[in-house]
């Protein structure tokens, strides 16, 4: 059961990557990887994991509620560093408290190396081109966000309070997918998806 | 506490949890003068708040509680405002 749930967060992080990069391609967002096994990833890396990504989503919400005129894009956003302010917290208390120190590696460096080719895009797009490159980034990011925890940090984990706090944390980022997408739909309606296809093909 | 009118019995106190972004119960039916208690045991704030007539909890912090006396007789279905995707419907007879 175990080994087969591994073999398939496999594939799906190999599935991922294709993903990313096909997106890539079309600027519609940033490359997210993770290219690991959950055999390989310590608590300390899970720690470094969670801290990071969730402090890219922070950034990326305050630099939303500082250049965004479009009201839905901003709640989003200010809902992002709120909630995402909370999970930071509660993990850093934990992590104090069973002793564990993040630890760098391969996938903590490459989220946080993605991070900063997002936020220099979100410094440089205005309007609806930067609103359309904000959501389209938040489904991807909470996407991999998700099938992470399911497959990698949770199944990683060794800490059992670590491994509960990363299952109680899962609904969260499922829902804040759910709602990424809910607002790109919306977001598309009102006619900036439009634009940016058409901007894409040329 | 408000009595509905016709009412026989005491009125009740129900709690809906808020666990893991979901109601729980997501369906509750109480009758008029029940209290609804919802209760927020995420780590983050939730609301609980109908679209259009009915209540609205405002911000329920994180380990907090809200206290709502079912008065109109309705169905109410509400959602959390900050995480839309998150919805209950509260019935009262």
């Amino acid at each position: 059961m175990i080994c087969s749930l591994r073999t398939n967060a496999s594939v799906m992080m190999a599935a991922l990557l294709v993903a990313m990069s096909v997106s890539t391609n079309t600027r519609t967002t940033a490359a997210y990887a993770i290219q690991q096994d959950s055999d390989k990833v310590s608590d300390a890396n899970i720690a470094a994991i969670v801290s990071v990504a969730g402090g890219l989503d922070i950034a990326y919400g305050k630099i939303a509620m500082s250049k965004s005129k479009d009201r839905q894009i901003r709640e989003f956003a200010e809902r992002m560093v709120t909630d995402h302010s909370a999970v930071q917290n509660a993990a850093v208390e934990l992590l104090t408290r069973i002793g564990v120190k993040p630890e760098e590696n391969e996938t903590s460096r490459g989220l946080a190396a993605n991070g900063v080719k997002v936020k220099e895009q979100l410094n440089k797009l205005k309007g609806k081109e930067f609103d359309k490159y904000y959501i389209d980034n938040e489904v991807a990011y909470h996407e991999l966000v998700v099938n992470a925890t399911e497959n990698l940090l949770i199944p990683g984990a060794q800490n059992a309070e670590l491994k509960s706090t990363l299952v109680s944390v899962l609904p969260l980022f499922q829902k804040h997918l759910e709602h990424a997408r809910q607002v790109q739909a919306s977001y598309g309606r009102k006619g900036g998806m439009d634009n940016h296809k058409m901007g894409m093909k040329h | 506490m408000t009595v509905g009118a016709g009412r026989k019995s005491e009125p009740q106190s129900h709690t809906v949890l808020i666990r893991d972004f979901k109601y729980v119960p997501e369906t509750l039916t109480v009758k008029t003068g029940d209290t609804v208690i919802w209760k927020n045991e995420d780590i983050v704030p939730h609301t609980a708040t109908t679209r259009g007539k009915g209540f609205d909890s405002k911000n329920i912090a994180a380990g907090a509680s809200w206290k709502y006396v079912a008065n109109r007789p309705g169905v109410y279905s509400y959602i959390c405002t900050y995480h839309p995707t998150m919805k209950a419907k509260l019935t009262v007879k």
